[in-house]
């Protein structure tokens, strides 16, 4: 099921949400929607679930015009930020919900929740209420509920975002594995692009709006066509003056050397470990600072105060 | 130190203000024995005056509850024109004086009202009877199960509500199936502060009731009427119905423990 996406804009009175969007979703594609809040990517979301209705553009799936279709009727399954999972009913009446709404006979909705529980883990608690399950738990039967009535697609809202970091990365990995056996086309925002990059075939940069960059995650991370995209990514330095352009040079791309050698003199500041590397703080000659993000083993060498030449094994340059 | 003095001074203040008032009420209704209570309470006119306050309640909740699930889930979800001015309309009949809400009635509907000439053409009574009775307790009651409702569905929120609606739910299904059963509790105790007040409301039925015995004395017109005939001990035994009505919503909403969200 391909979905194109074609010149969408959407306003909120004086705010443009959405700023003529074109995108094409592949059949059984994971697409992210990378951006920092307010960028647009929750709003592209809710246009694909039927919640909102562009000011202009269409969305359709193969050929078909779905604009004006409403949420009801166009079978996505939307999994909210929050899970927004129904607290009067219990997690099997919360996944049973979608088949229920449609008249399904009762031997066919208990012998498709039995498989969707299994699917998602959750077979022993199907009788729980949703306060009295952690919010992992919660998560898996939000996702559960999207998936019951087959939707032809799966929009997930920041679907991690509201769980403690240990619970996310199990769920991530989990999600990527249960989006290869279903092959359902899937789609979800996110601000976290360590999330974007480990899940996603395919992420989408929004900034104010509009789509900056649509890649698979080494082509983003290594072409980045933007200086928002660069400094979205992160972990990067901006210097001027170093020649006509602003360079963005990524921490981890910056080499030391001792004096002597070619490069841009620089004296080290600072030194201090943060988590697999190690970061070492400079001020270059001309005034600026500087970060190399470098193995440990490398670091080694170097000791504060010391005068060093720093080298950009990458450096990238935008024209304005 | 600060924190027994302020304890003592509440507790003094409302001993003083509820505490005694209610303890008059029970010692006058019930100082001469539970028979002469009931010998009150069971009087001709009492039952009378029960019988159509119950009979106006009857009518006037269930109106005031529709009205109040409509208004309070409008208010809530939507964003439409008149919005603000609905809002502020809501809460006049709190505001208003009862008299003046009751007068309101007399000059549309009275003899010398708007339509008092069509309504007489007509034959039909509004004033000095029941329909005025009703219409003036319904204007009072008419935001109590709205403003119970509004801020619950607020802090709820539209997630559910539009989960249902992506998951197929038609209008209605999500009414019924998600919007009503998150509602019950705070419904249920609306309805129950809406009730106690269309029984117990005295100032907007007074000015429309004409006070004509065993037709439209409602029991707290009934009770000022013994009271100012002098029977004291049939006055408090009427008068301890409505505490009686009181108690037991406060008793109701104890009960009663509010959803708190997912």
């Amino acid at each position: 099921m391909s979905i194109e996406i074609l010149g969408i804009s959407k306003n909120f009175g004086a705010f443009r949400a959405l700023d003529d969007v074109t995108l094409r979703i592949g059949k059984g594609e994971l697409l992210a929607l990378l951006g920092p809040s307010g960028s647009g990517k929750t709003t592209l979301l809710r246009v694909l679930a039927g919640l909102e209705v562009p000011d202009v553009g269409t969305v359709q799936e193969d050929g078909h015009d779905l604009t004006s279709l409403g949420a009801r009727d166009r079978n996505v399954g939307l999994v909210f930020q929050h899970f927004a999972l129904f607290p009067h009913l219990d997690v099997f009446e919360n996944i049973a919900f979608a088949l229920r709404v449609r008249k399904r006979p009762d031997a066919e909705v208990r012998a498709r929740v039995d498989e969707l529980l299994h699917l998602v883990q959750l077979g022993g608690l199907a009788h729980r209420r949703p306060a009295e399950l952690s919010g992992g738990q919660r998560q898996r039967v939000a996702l559960a509920r999207a998936l019951a009535a087959r939707p032809r697609v799966l929009l997930l809202d920041e679907p991690f975002s509201a769980l403690d970091a240990k619970v996310r990365h199990e769920l991530r990995a989990w999600l990527r594995q249960l989006h290869e056996e279903l092959g359902t086309t899937t789609v979800f925002v996110t601000h976290d692009q360590d999330e974007a990059f480990e899940l996603a075939d395919r992420v989408a940069v929004f900034h104010r709006g509009r789509i900056e960059q649509v890649g698979t995650p080494d082509e983003i991370y290594d072409e980045p066509k933007s200086p928002f995209v660069l400094d979205f990514l992160g972990h990067v330095q901006w210097l001027e003056g170093l020649g006509l352009a602003t360079l963005g040079v990524r921490h981890r791309d910056v080499v030391l050397h001792a004096a002597g050698h070619d490069g841009w003199p620089a004296r080290i500041e600072r030194i201090h470990r943060t988590g697999p590397r190690v970061r070492v703080d400079l001020q270059l000659h001309t005034g600026q600072p500087l970060i190399a993000a470098l193995e440990p083993s490398a670091a080694r060498e170097f000791a504060v105060g010391q005068e060093v030449r720093a080298v950009a094994t990458r450096k990238y340059a935008f024209a304005t | 130190m600060v924190r027994i003095v302020l304890t003592f001074l509440a507790m003094a203040w409302l001993a003083l203000m509820v505490l005694a008032p209610v303890a008059i009420v029970l010692v006058e209704a019930l100082g001469a024995g539970l028979g002469a209570w009931w010998a009150a309470v069971s009087d001709e006119e009492t039952r009378t005056s029960v019988a159509l306050s119950l009979q106006i309640a009857a009518l006037v909740v269930p109106l005031n509850a529709i009205f109040g699930v409509a208004a309070a889930w409008a208010l809530a979800r939507f964003r439409f024109p008149g919005r603000a001015l609905l809002l502020a309309l809501l809460d006049l009949p709190l505001s208003v004086s009862p008299v003046v809400a009751g007068l309101v009635f007399v000059l549309l509907f009275g003899a010398q009202g708007w339509f008092g000439v069509w309504l007489q053409e007509h034959d039909v009574q509004i004033i000095f009877a029941v329909p005025g009775i009703v219409l003036a307790t319904a204007f009072v009651t008419l935001p109590m199960v709205a403003r119970e409702l509004l801020p619950l569905l607020e802090s709820q929120g539209d997630d559910a509500e539009l989960a249902a609606l992506t998951l197929g739910a038609s209008g209605w299904q999500v009414f019924w199936r998600v919007s009503f059963p998150r509602m019950r509790g705070a419904l249920a105790y609306g309805v129950l502060l809406c009730l106690a007040r269309a029984l117990g409301e005295f100032g907007a039925v007074s000015v429309v009731s004409g006070h004509i015995r065993g037709q439209t004395d409602t029991l707290p017109l009934h009770v000022e009427i013994l009271h100012n005939e002098y029977h004291f001990q049939a006055a408090f035994a009427a008068a301890s119905l409505l505490l009686l009505v009181g108690v037991a919503t406060l008793l109701l909403r104890r009960l009663h423990t509010p959803e708190t969200g997912d």
